[in-house]
């Protein structure tokens, strides 16, 4: 346990991350941005602009935090490593979470992937106990499939029973 | 038999057609409430428009819910693709499969067609998969490749075994031949203290109250003079007094509730199974298959503790839903001594830990600040009320409460057996063999990190989904060793 698990997530997942804050943080500046344009054209309704500044300037510090810092304390925490009898995870920034998988108690193992992760190549591997569930995101499509191939091949059923 | 496959496509029209039902009881609620009106054309062009539009919404839906959802299956897997904008793949391995039903409706049987269901071990939605629309030779092939190999695994299953558990399962089938049929049945003053220290009386109390409240202007006034002069001078004490009486016969009946419902409580133990009889007005009865054994839990609630008695409750693998309402009692109280003496005659799979080592003691003002810390939000509030300060009482139980915390914490290994102890009010103990524990994850917050500490915690498959049994602030050195113990590299 002292030492930590090798890979690291696909760096292409960086990219994906801020593209996909970005999109979150102009969705969301559309609350503030509507309320400036509503306070400008009904000057009658007496609403300041301040609130819709501020409003603007939270959007802008939420998209920062979402698309810029989390994703690279991510990067910099998320960890794994497959090896021949199971699944050694790492995640957390504040609180760090390290979870070991046999193999013999992986139920089945699926790859995930949305549009903004699929135009970066990328895909998120799901990995699914009989009690728990377990993911690595942001790997890039090939090695996610290859990985799944992978475990669910070595996920072999011992006489264990579940 | 490689090519990917898409399910028949009536499936469009059916599924466009389940949607739609979904669709109707908000319709109805709309019908209903324009009975009264009296322009029933408006009604009808209303309910037109709805439909299409929902009918708009849905087909085009349906149609791509299909053409994306395709299937393949060869030698040991189904693989399944699904998602229009989010994709989703998922291969299942046949060794995985619990079973495969085939089901066919009427409209189905018409059509020539079934619906494949496959479970996988596990609960919740991730472990169900449904074809629902495919011919019924499709579903018969695909049940075909799907359980010969299950039947394969059986065979195996019973001529290969690994080298610890071949060990492990001699062990046990050596103290099986003597304990075969081994019966553990309780008495009637143990059940009746079972009964009494159940701590169901505090619910069924509070629903004597309620319904004495009810009752209570029925009671002619002149009754409750007479108790006031005989019993004593003031009204406050008769509140009290009755309070204290419906207290006591609430906790009675709940306790002679408890001894009907658990009379006989009887476990026996046979080659593979348990089987665990209880009841005297309805007997019920339960047979648990060894294997679905997933780990076994000691439950000492707090006037339990105190009486030196525990519960025994086994977390079980699939369909103990319909059994037993979710919670498996093994033995609804037993002398805490007298486990170890249980487990050797009816469960020798599991031993109870002669020690267990302890959370370190720079955790001690961990589990006290955090008890300390749950009073807060009672305290400020009432800084701004009269008297508020009186509040700072609470500040006295909070530190025994963390204390005790901190007392029941703990976990120890011995052969191929978790044991973790741990308190919330109750105490815990559970029993877990390592190839039952599904995962294991250790975790620290940077406060943690600094001490030392590490938080284990270890999920068991248990219905209806699983469970997770967490011991906080370990020593570093007893996480790693838990780490290692597990880790089969």
């Amino acid at each position: 346990m002292e030492r930590a698990p090798k890979e690291k997530i696909d760096s292409r997942a960086l990219r994906a991350w801020f593209f996909s804050g970005l999109l979150w943080g102009l969705l969301l500046l559309l609350f503030p941005a509507a309320y400036l344009v509503l306070v400008n054209l009904f000057p009658l309704l007496n609403l300041t602009e301040l609130f819709g500044w501020l409003g603007v300037g939270a959007v802008v510090l939420f998209t920062l935090v979402v698309a810029v810092i989390i994703p690279r304390l991510k990067m910099h925490f998320w960890r794994y490593e497959i090896r021949d009898n199971e699944i050694d995870i790492q995640h957390g920034i504040i609180i760090i979470r390290r979870t070991l998988i046999p193999m013999i108690r992986v139920q089945h193992v699926d790859t995930e992937h949305g549009p903004v992760m699929r135009f970066f190549g990328l895909a998120t591997l799901r990995i699914s106990t009989a009690a728990t569930n377990h993911r690595i995101p942001a790997l890039s499509r090939e090695t996610a499939a290859e990985l799944r191939g992978e475990i669910s091949a070595l996920a072999r059923v011992s006489d264990e029973d579940v | 038999m490689s090519d990917q496959k898409r399910q028949h496509p009536i499936m469009i029209p059916l599924g466009a057609v389940r949607s739609l039902l979904y669709l109707l009881p908000p319709l109805v609620i709309v019908m209903i409430q324009n009975i009264g009106n009296t322009d029933s054309r408006w009604t009808l062009v209303t309910f037109a428009i709805f439909a299409a539009v929902s009918l708009a919404i849905i087909l085009p839906y349906q149609m791509l819910n299909w053409a994306f959802y395709t299937y393949r299956y060869e030698s040991g897997y189904l693989h399944i693709k699904s998602g229009v904008v989010f994709k989703k793949e998922r291969s299942i391995k046949q060794e995985r499969v619990q079973t495969v039903n085939i089901r066919t409706g009427i409209l189905q049987r018409l059509l020539g067609l079934a619906s494949l269901h496959v479970e996988t071990a596990g609960g919740g939605m991730e472990s169900e998969l449904s074809l629902t629309a495919v011919t019924i030779d499709e579903a018969r092939k695909i049940k075909e490749t799907l359980e010969s190999s299950a039947h394969k695994l059986e065979k195996e299953k019973e001529t290969a075994e690994t080298g610890e558990e071949k060990v492990a399962n001699e062990a046990a089938s050596g103290s099986e031949a003597e304990t075969f049929e081994e019966v553990y049945r309780i008495s009637s003053p143990e059940l009746f203290l079972a009964g009494a220290t159940s701590g169901r009386f505090l619910l069924l109390f509070s629903l004597i109250a309620a319904v004495f409240s009810q009752v209570m202007p029925f009671i002619p006034e002149t009754f409750w003079e007479n108790m006031i002069e005989q019993v004593t001078s003031t009204a406050a004490a008769t509140v009290v007094l009755v309070l204290i009486v419906l207290l006591l016969f609430s906790w009675f009946i709940s306790a002679l509730a408890f001894m009907i419902q658990n009379a006989n409580f009887t476990v026996r133990r046979q080659k593979e199974s348990l089987q665990v009889s209880w009841g005297l007005i309805e007997q019920k009865q339960l047979t648990l298959k060894l294997h679905r054994l997933q780990a076994l839990g000691i439950h000492e609630g707090v006037l339990r503790q105190l009486t030196g008695r525990c519960a025994l409750i086994a977390e079980v693998a699939g369909g103990g839903s319909r059994e037993q309402n979710y919670v498996t009692v093994l033995f609804p109280l037993l002398r805490s001594t007298e486990v170890a003496n249980f487990l050797v005659r009816i469960l020798p799979e599991y031993q109870l830990p002669r020690t267990i080592v302890p959370l370190p003691l720079r955790a001690r003002r961990r589990y006290i600040f955090r008890a300390l810390l749950t009073t807060l939000p009672v305290i400020i509030p009432l800084q701004w009320a009269p008297y508020g300060w009186i509040a700072f009482i609470l500040v006295i139980p909070a530190y025994f409460w963390g204390l005790s915390r901190y007392n029941a914490g703990g976990a120890v290994i011995e052969d191929l057996q978790l044991t973790l102890r741990f308190r919330f009010i109750n105490r815990y103990k559970i029993l877990v063999r390592r190839n039952y524990i599904q995962a294991l994850e250790v975790s620290s917050n940077p406060l943690q990190r600094w001490w030392n500490l590490r938080t284990v915690q270890a999920s068991v498959l248990s219905s209806p989904a699983g469970k997770s049994f967490k011991v906080t602030d370990l020593d570093i050195k007893e996480a790693r060793n838990l780490w290692k113990w597990y880790s089969r590299s």
